[in-house]
């Protein structure tokens, strides 16, 4: 029942869009063959899962640490990586991609510019081609989230709890630290959730930079061919994904609050 | 405290939209001149920026500055369209769902959010072969009034619920009036600030979509396809894809910045 009702409250708008432009586009599209267009090949999905996961991973990590130690170092400091993580937040993933392509691969010579080593050819060989890619799609998700979580930590968190928590015995700069932990924990499954979904559409981009046989590769290979058939295949796993994503945050989410309610 | 951030906001607004203009000022100009002329390729391929062409040349020949100027004019074109598309639905939306329902959720308008939802319209519009500049505006407009909706209806709720308008409602002044008189002095600066970052974002979006090649097609006509274009040289000439992107940035980033200051401005006393 109450399963029921968190899906209802916070996926049911975001997943009836999804579903509503699923099957828009099917009814655009419907020629015939393979009703569902599901063939697919899976070693697609090997190339962009992986990658989606590593750039979420690292804005996530990237996020929290340009937040937290913006809130440790306060003043100037603060103010400098605020701005950082605002001018990271507009960088559009494609364009970091070739800065990124240019400055680390072809100037230093770190990273492979392109392409993409089976993972046949062993597990390191493929992450470290994947690590560009995901850094680009990752770092501009890392300077938003940053910038979420910096709210959580700022001067307006709430008196009345602090107040609370001295009275406790609690010092205050540790109080309003532990407020903080708990404001960002109550929405981080969501927004992660979200990220990692937003980061799977924009991979449709970022995998044609970095000549990355990936799903987002077919899908856009297939809209630019006119191929309607492979682009219906393409976008409905890549929009099923999305979805899936974002419901496991929203279950997170669920999960997570009935866990902090249940505390005192 | 209140009229120093009001001062600092004016400040920083003066600033952005000083950046705009002269962006804007370059881009119209370069209808009637660019440094080495119009469309017609004159020169040497891929020459070194030096003296008779500042930023060097592309693989046409083309002088990169005068590129520059026009793909920024029809970036700016491409946007502000898109803009005004999300801007006219987004609004009246937001404003009925105010007065109807009250304050929404507060979500702040990123590219982040906007960019999925566009990429996968897009796709859709360009794989059913949908004129390109006609895919552009929708795949920009519609998330945009999306954003714009939730937006203004944050922006205008607490307005519409506020004393004065009841008072003026219950002295006998139509909606109409009401809206002209109370609500609009109060939301402008607000909006105003909302169109600019809407802006911003749909010039960034633009650049991304005319470079994955869902956008418009023809060399060199946007900065997304002057980087498309670009691509392939990056290795050789560095500056053919620094210098597009970077303009498109510089451009979003003034705008983001003068919308910044608007919004302390009204903060501050009114």
């Amino acid at each position: 029942m109450f399963l029921l009702l968190a899906i209802g409250r916070f996926a049911g708008a975001i997943a009836l869009t999804w579903l509503a432009l699923f099957i828009l586009l099917h009814l655009l599209t419907n020629s015939g063959g393979d009703p569902l267009g599901l063939a697919f090949p899976g070693d697609r999905l090997a190339v962009t899962l992986p990658l989606v996961l590593m750039a979420g991973m690292l804005a996530l990590l990237l996020g929290a640490g340009i937040s937290l130690s913006a809130a440790r170092l306060g003043g100037w400091g603060d103010r400098l990586l605020g701005g950082l993580a605002a001018l990271l937040s507009i960088l559009p993933p494609f364009w970091l991609g070739l800065l990124l392509a240019l400055g680390l691969s072809n100037t230093l010579g770190w990273l492979p510019a392109g392409g993409f080593m089976p993972w046949t050819a062993g597990p390191q060989q493929a992450l470290t081609s994947l690590l560009l890619p995901a850094l680009a799609l990752g770092l501009p998700h890392a300077g938003e989230f940053a910038i979420r979580l910096r709210g959580a930590f700022g001067p307006e968190v709430a008196d009345e709890e602090i107040r609370a928590m001295r009275i406790g015995g609690t010092k205050a700069e540790r109080a309003r630290w532990r407020i903080g932990y708990r404001r960002v924990l109550r929405q981080l499954p969501e927004l992660a959730g979200r990220m990692f979904a937003s980061i799977l559409v924009g991979a449709v981009v970022v995998e044609n930079v970095f000549y990355l046989p990936g799903l987002g590769r077919q899908v856009l290979g297939a809209a630019l061919a006119h191929d309607l058939p492979a682009l219906r295949a393409g976008l409905f796993v890549l929009v099923a994904l999305a979805a899936l994503l974002m419901l496991i945050g929203t279950l997170g989410q669920f999960a997570l609050h009935r866990h902090l309610k249940d505390r005192p | 405290m209140t009229a120093r951030t009001a001062i600092r906001g004016r400040l920083q607004a003066s600033a952005g939209m000083a950046l705009v203009a002269i962006i804007l000022l370059l881009a119209v100009i370069s209808l009637v001149w660019t440094p080495h002329g119009g469309v017609t390729a004159s020169s040497v391929p891929l020459a070194e920026p030096g003296a008779t062409h500042w930023l060097g040349t592309n693989q046409t020949g083309r002088d990169v500055v005068s590129a520059l100027m026009s793909a920024t004019l029809m970036s700016l074109l491409l946007a502000s369209f898109a803009t005004l598309v999300s801007l006219v639905i987004g609004i009246p939306l937001g404003g009925l769902l105010a007065a109807r329902l009250g304050s929404g959720p507060a979500r702040q308008l990123v590219l982040v959010g906007i960019l999925p939802a566009a990429l996968c319209l897009g796709t859709i519009l360009a794989g059913m072969q949908v004129p390109s500049t006609l895919s552009v505006f929708l795949a920009i407009g519609l998330p945009g009034a999306v954003a714009a909706t939730v937006a203004s209806r944050m922006i205008m709720a607490p307005v519409l619920a506020a004393d004065y308008v009841a008072a003026a409602k219950l002295a006998g002044l139509d909606w109409l009036g009401t809206g002209q008189r109370h609500v609009v002095p109060m939301v402008l600066p607000q909006l105003t600030a909302l169109a600019l970052e809407l802006l911003a974002v749909a010039m960034l979006v633009e650049v991304t979509l005319s470079f994955a090649g869902l956008g418009v097609d023809g060399a060199g006509l946007s900065l997304g396809t002057m980087l498309r274009d670009g691509q392939q040289l990056a290795q050789a000439r560095p500056l053919l894809v620094v210098a597009p992107g970077g303009v498109a940035m510089v451009t979003a980033l003034a705008m983001l910045v003068a919308a910044g200051g608007l919004r302390e401005m009204r903060r501050g006393p009114a």
